[in-house]
């Protein structure tokens, strides 16, 4: 048997100690955590900024790994430093240095890079080996020429080598969330198709028990016919709904789940209730691949954002409010040529759905004037007039004549700084295990 | 009856950065088996205004599962919804 901790869904959103120590108690073989996703947009990628910050990361990690340390437990982190850029890696292993360096602690780190260089990802592109990702636009090559920083979704294989080296703590790049909880027990010779479908649910921690919870610990045991799942904490329980609702997660296909290591089936999966807190799941399929694939991901700066907001509540202004817009918009075409991006958010009407929206009642509009240019001072210049022009808009019928918009700020204009948008996200057909580096750290 | 009604879970969310997913776990199998006649793959791309979608009945589990390319990556500038959580909201309603 081999028992995996997930010490929580994601690092920095505050663990759970408690749960930390009753499963340490309690025996596992290693621990894993994720500490990134490309859930919160582009800008962590583009900026090479960690999400959470070093307080939050260090507060998360350091009496885990402490406790890992000294029970000699295996530490297994991924998507360090939130997108996996070098700097995101580099911004991480401060904090690891630092909670070595204050606690006197000698240990061996490796840390898998998942960084690729702009011109491998070019020369992959001329040979043909990048293709879309479930019908997204192709890869070009000034896609790849913009982006500040691209990534692969590195899969087991770097985790494996680090465990045979006897790292005692993995900082991984950029990495399936799944290969995270992988790597340890393949090594030991656990099914594979055990071992990946534990490990796709897992790494969001508590979140697949019931209350569900991003911030608690899961644990997972895989012996010779099935896998199991049970929440440390005792105020939650994992279910036969609460595990299959999970494997359904964030995935496009609920059945097949693609690893740059393999395709994992769970057509055939059954979840079984094995005691009251504890789910037992057995039955997938696992096909490894010959050659593996990975995932790219690439994010460029698109400028900068300036934004006002205000809101709108006299009802012929509303009624009015598509034709001011346009007019509006034409106003500060007319002025500043098109070398900006004007959005208007009118939340309280569409600003969720957009073109989706189908309940047309309104009594209130909060508007965004959002402006993203190439300078700063540009978007700023220009949120500021398009700004101006919808307080004093003489529209038709219009009595109130004092402003017709309300300011809940002063300044109105909010500058919002660096823009990010996605550039890459696109599938290699070639193996790039030899382009994650391995650097290994002693403290 | 309304779909709300007849779902434990009715829930949207990206499934990478240029994908939307829509999971639609029912209370139990008459109601999943009675959407199922109701609902259906051109149901979708009509509702979400999409060309194609990826649907899926699975009916082991109860649940119908509908996939779709968004108009931009999420995050992008015109983008309103960075984690695409809210567009199962069209669907709360629909009659089963």
């Amino acid at each position: 048997m081999v028992k995996a901790l997930s010490l929580m869904g994601q690092l920095g959103y505050g663990y759970n100690k408690d749960s930390f120590i009753k499963a340490i108690d309690e025996g596992v073989d290693y621990i894993g955590v994720d500490a990134g996703s490309i859930d919160s947009g582009p800008y962590f990628l583009g900026s090479g900024n960690m999400k959470a910050n070093y307080d939050a990361t260090r507060s998360d990690l350091e009496f885990p790994l402490i406790t890992a340390l000294n029970k000699k437990i295996p530490f297994i982190i991924g998507s360090a430093g939130y997108a996996g850029s070098d700097e995101h890696l580099s911004k991480f292993m401060e904090i690891v240095e630092d909670i070595a360096k204050d606690n006197n602690l000698h240990f061996k780190v490796a840390v898998i890079h998942s960084e690729l260089d702009k011109d491998v990802v070019l020369d992959l592109l001329k040979e043909g080996k990048i293709t879309s990702y479930e019908g997204n636009p192709p890869l070009t090559e000034d896609d790849i020429k913009a982006s500040t920083h691209i990534v692969a979704q590195i899969g087991v294989k770097r985790f494996i080598e680090s465990l045979e080296r006897g790292s005692d703590l993995i900082v991984g790049g950029r990495a399936t969330d799944a290969s995270i909880y992988a790597a340890y027990p393949l090594l030991k010779g656990c099914n594979p198709a055990l071992v990946w479908h534990m490990a796709k649910i897992i790494e969001c921690g508590a979140l697949c028990a019931k209350p569900a919870s991003p911030s608690d610990a899961l644990l997972g045991w895989i012996d010779d016919e099935a896998f199991y799942l049970k929440p440390p904490n005792e105020m939650r329980r994992c279910t036969v709904d609460s595990a299959m609702a999970h494997a359904l997660y964030e995935n496009t296909n609920p059945f097949v789940i693609e690893e740059p290591d393999g395709t994992l089936f769970l057509e055939d999966a059954k979840y079984e209730q094995f005691d009251e807190r504890t789910v037992k799941v057995y039955g997938a399929k696992w096909r490894e691949r010959e050659r593996p694939t990975f995932k790219i991901e690439g994010a460029k700066r698109s400028g900068f954002r300036t934004i006002a907001i205000m809101g709108v509540r006299n009802p012929d202004m509303i009624a009015a409010l598509d034709d001011i817009l346009g007019d509006v918009r034409q106003q500060a075409e007319n002025r500043f040529g098109n070398s900006f991006t004007l959005n208007f958010r009118q939340y309280g009407k569409n600003g969720v759905l957009g073109s989706m929206e189908f309940d047309g009642s309104l009594h209130e509009i909060g508007l965004i004037v959002d402006v993203v240019a190439d300078d700063q001072s540009f978007a700023h210049k220009v949120c500021s007039v398009v700004k101006s022009t919808l307080q004093h808009y003489d529209y038709k019928g219009r009595i109130a004549t004092g402003a017709n918009v309300a300011f809940p700020y002063s300044p109105a204009e909010i500058d919002v700084g660096e823009v990010y948008e996605f550039s890459v996200y696109h599938i290699v057909e070639e193996d790039l295990n030899d382009y994650f580096r391995l650097e290994e750290i002693e403290f | 009856m309304k779909l709300k009604e007849a779902v434990k879970i009715l829930r949207s969310k990206n499934a990478g950065v240029w994908h939307i997913t829509i999971d639609i776990v029912f209370k139990n199998k008459g109601l999943y088996e009675r959407a199922k006649t109701r609902l259906s793959r051109d149901y979708f791309c009509t509702l979400f205004n999409r060309k194609s979608v990826d649907y899926f009945e699975c009916d082991g589990i109860n649940t119908l599962k509908v996939s779709f390319l968004r108009d931009a990556a999420a995050g992008s500038i015109s983008d309103t919804d960075c984690l695409g959580a809210n567009f199962y909201i069209p669907l709360l309603d629909v009659e089963i």
